[in-house]
């Protein structure tokens, strides 16, 4: 293989990896905030790109559009929500709510299905398909628009749960809620902030999706997949391991499609998850190397 | 009409042999599992390729079938044994995945996407292909049920309801749950290797299309909707699943005809979250001891 080519595969690896990060990263959100899978989150992000879509091509104001996108985000986002909440209160445990969100996810795509077929529509615009060359790597310029806004809003995460505490609150919610209600925190409250951010980054995948392939009903489904892979791989609890492990499965992904074919994509991802789960079930980014301490002398 | 009824009721056969493949695992050790078709799949290659390759009579491509995918299921049962609850979801759905991959890409065994044609129908007793069908349906699940019930209502059940109820505690009193795992995971293998079979001789041609992820989480769906624990539940799962998009065919709308599968997905998701809050025993479902104590 050229050094070329493989650093063009890295690139856009890359670029992969940051929107599986970012998937990544909307559930470990949702899973600090409640303990459960949003697996619909696959039927909000196809839900949110047909919205954009219908805005595009009726030509309202773009500030507009993004304002409309937020709230059907939104709306969306904190319904599954109740959803969850309301099935807490029934008695299902953390795997039934899985199996739940599962239901509202190929619910959510039939519905998609029935109501706009199955046709593939395309977001690309013209502009986005534009590329640069540095050092004989090519980047597109969709790409690194798309990458640069997910990194921002990352970054304006990683400083709300750095020096706020929403952080502190995030974490004694997802270590034992009881505890946390006990303590005072708002844990209603913290559940909507963590789904209220989550659909802003659903807003960004979604277009991102929608300008690098096609906008179909179950465009979500298998990015969606990979971000579960990504999650877990990288260890439930932490958002900065399941952007790292993204990252990396978009890497690998790239990888495998160019040496191995497409079609293997998926089974060495899942390949990996379970190598992980079988090694390592806390994560791989969660493992830390202990140094021994220096023993210290009785203050005697 | 006659033909499309019996049809109708061998796909019925097949969904509730998948429905209490999945059962075993939920309605006991309380795991879920997303590889129940994949692993069916293995056992309907395994049968086809007994059938139209080699030429074995029908009782040694049963056996091909259910070793096969008794097989799949130890490994599975293998991999999973550190892992619990959520993760085995998860370890269950990856599996499937790379099943349905290998069906697709490894075209020396499975003939790819194509997938392998020519399986020969049943045909017993002088009766027409599909009403053997039928018959052998019958007879595999009358057969299934009454072993399901039987190691249900035994010690061997009893362990698992165990485990499934409370692990710490069934643990601390000397069951070892690593071992009731492999055996609870391979004979619901064994049982999805029964419906693949009768898959493969129904429908008479094995590709990798109805085996992947979409089929199970429509199994879990029906198997919720249906009731944990208890066959008849599985049973009605899958008749609710089937015979409700049927019924459909017949609504005198042409656009409602057109996407009944569609359709189907739709209610069943809607029903997995509806039954799930309401009524989390399903139809039929087994009552837990705290409900009846309670009752």
């Amino acid at each position: 293989m050229s050094y070329q080519l493989f650093l063009q595969v890295l690139a856009n690896g890359f670029f992969t990896g940051i929107l599986f990060g970012g998937i990544a990263v909307a559930l470990a959100i949702c899973n600090l905030a409640d303990r459960s899978l949003h697996v619909a989150i696959g039927s909000v992000i196809a839900l949110v790109s047909f919205f954009w879509l219908a805005i595009i091509r009726s030509e309202l104001p773009v500030v507009f559009g993004f304002i409309l996108l937020a709230g059907i985000s939104l709306i969306a986002n904190l319904a599954c929500l109740a959803v969850y909440r309301w099935l807490s209160r029934r008695g299902v445990n953390a795997e039934g709510i899985v199996v739940a969100s599962f239901g509202l996810l190929i619910a959510g795509n039939s519905a998609l299905e029935l109501i706009y077929g199955t046709e593939l529509e395309s977001m690309r615009a013209p502009w986005l398909q534009g590329k640069i060359k540095i050092g004989g790597i090519r980047f597109f310029y969709g790409d690194l628009i798309m990458s640069g806004v997910v990194l921002s809003m990352l970054a304006a995460l990683w400083a709300t749960l750095r020096f706020g505490g929403f952080s502190l609150q995030l974490r004694s919610v997802f270590h034992d809620a009881r505890e946390a209600a006990i303590a005072g925190v708002n844990i209603p409250r913290i559940q909507v902030l963590a789904y209220a951010f989550c659909s802003v980054l659903v807003i960004i995948i979604a277009l991102s999706i929608g300008s690098r392939s096609s906008v179909h009903p179950h465009m979500g489904f298998f990015p969606l997949l990979i971000g579960i892979a990504a999650l877990v791989t990288g260890g439930l609890g932490s958002v900065r391991s399941a952007f790292l492990s993204g990252v990396a499965m978009g890497i690998i992904w790239d990888f495998v499609g160019i040496y191995f074919g497409t079609v293997w994509q998926f089974a060495s991802v899942f390949g990996i998850l379970a190598v992980v789960l079988l090694t390592a079930p806390e994560g791989i980014f969660a493992l830390r190397v202990r140094w021994p301490r220096k023993a210290t002398k009785p203050n005697v | 009409m006659i033909t499309y009824v019996v049809t109708v009721f061998s796909l019925m056969l097949i969904t509730a042999l998948l429905c209490i493949s999945f059962d075993i695992l939920a309605g006991d050790l309380k795991l879920m599992s997303l590889a129940t078709p994949a692993i069916a799949g293995v056992g309907a290659y395994a049968a086809a390729i007994c059938d139209v390759t080699y030429g074995l009579p029908l009782p040694l491509g049963l056996l091909a079938a259910i070793g096969a995918a008794c097989l799949i299921g130890f490994v599975l049962a293998a991999i999973s044994v550190r892992v619990s609850d959520v993760y085995f979801l998860l370890v269950s759905m990856a599996m499937g995945l790379i099943l349905v991959t290998i069906f697709d890409q490894v075209r020396a065994i499975t003939n790819g996407p194509s997938g392998i044609a020519g399986v020969a129908p049943f045909q017993v007793f002088g009766l027409t292909v599909p009403q053997s069908g039928l018959l052998i349906g019958i007879t595999l699940l009358v057969v299934v049920g009454l072993l399901v019930t039987a190691i249900r209502r035994s010690y061997i059940g009893r362990r698992w309801r165990a485990l499934g109820d409370d692990k710490l505690a069934a643990t601390n009193v000397g069951i070892d749950p690593k071992r009731e795992l492999v055996k609870c995971v391979v004979l619901s293998s064994g049982v999805a290797g029964t419906a693949g079979f009768l898959h493969a001789h129904v429908v008479g041609i094995v590709d990798p299309s109805p085996f992947g992820l979409q089929a199970a989480i429509l199994i879990l769906a029906l198997a919720v909707v249906g009731g944990s624990g208890r066959v008849w539940g599985s049973i009605a799962g899958a008749s609710v699943g089937i015979f409700i998009p049927e019924v459909l065919r017949f609504v005198p709308l042409e656009n409602l005809a057109a996407h009944q599968s569609v359709i189907r997905e739709v209610i069943f998701g809607a029903l997995l979250v509806l039954f799930l809050g309401f009524r989390p025993n399903g139809l039929l479902g087994r009552k837990t001891v705290t409900q009846m104590s309670v009752s």
